[in-house]
């Protein structure tokens, strides 16, 4: 992992059109700032991580599915 | 969100505009369940693994509030809301809990998918008809 130290409102550049920019320091709290091409996609990463995790819990075999009893569904609010 | 009409869906091959978090496959047969609405199977074409269970959210569960980026409905070549069918990934093995802080947003139309992460305190592993 590369290692950077920056200060307040200096950026990193990543490849041609990605950069991060720290925003703000407050505390232990860092406020980061993106600016990157719309198909990047740019989550917390341990949103990703937990969806991801998920994701992979919740897969199947193809074969399996038709032994799955599907139970009747009401919309809960 | 809510939705009185049933959505019918002939199996569609749809194409994830950004890979699904956690896998590299790209293309899916969507497919109803049996006609047994609001279920939903999304299979990874040519291959036995990953499918997952899917379900309507519009149909089960109410009042729920998710947030579409302009981008990701760009992405998805979406024209109009109507074309958008919102679904969730259910874990079966957990007692059919869907992950409502990751949806999948599909339009029918231009038949592109999208897991939509929610910048939102949604949770993961909400039950099925029960408390949200």
């Amino acid at each position: 992992m590369l290692v950077l130290t920056r200060s307040s409102n200096a950026g990193v550049q990543i490849g041609d059109d990605i950069e991060v920019v720290v925003l703000e320091i407050k505390g232990d709290t860092v406020k980061l700032g993106f600016s990157a091409p719309r198909s990047v996609r740019i989550l917390r990463s341990e949103i990703a991580q937990q969806i991801s995790s998920e994701n992979q819990n919740s897969a199947v075999r193809t074969a399996s599915l038709g032994n799955i009893a599907f139970p009747a569904l009401e919309a809960t609010s | 969100m809510s939705r009185s009409t049933k959505v019918k869906v002939e199996t569609t091959t749809v194409h994830f505009v950004r890979p699904l978090l956690g896998f590299n496959d790209n293309t899916f047969e969507l497919a109803q369940h049996d006609a047994d609405y609001p279920w939903f199977t999304l299979s990874v074409a040519d291959a036995d693994f990953p499918s997952f269970i899917v379900v309507d959210l519009a149909a089960a569960f109410t009042g729920l509030s998710l947030d579409i980026p302009d981008d990701i409905a760009a992405d998805l070549n979406a024209q109009d809301i109507d074309d958008l069918l919102i679904l969730g990934i259910v874990n079966v093995a957990d007692g059919f809990t869907v992950n409502l802080a990751g949806p999948l947003v599909v339009n029918l139309i231009a038949k592109t998918i999208a897991q939509v992460v929610q910048d939102t305190d949604l949770p993961t592993a909400a039950p099925l008809n029960g408390d949200n």
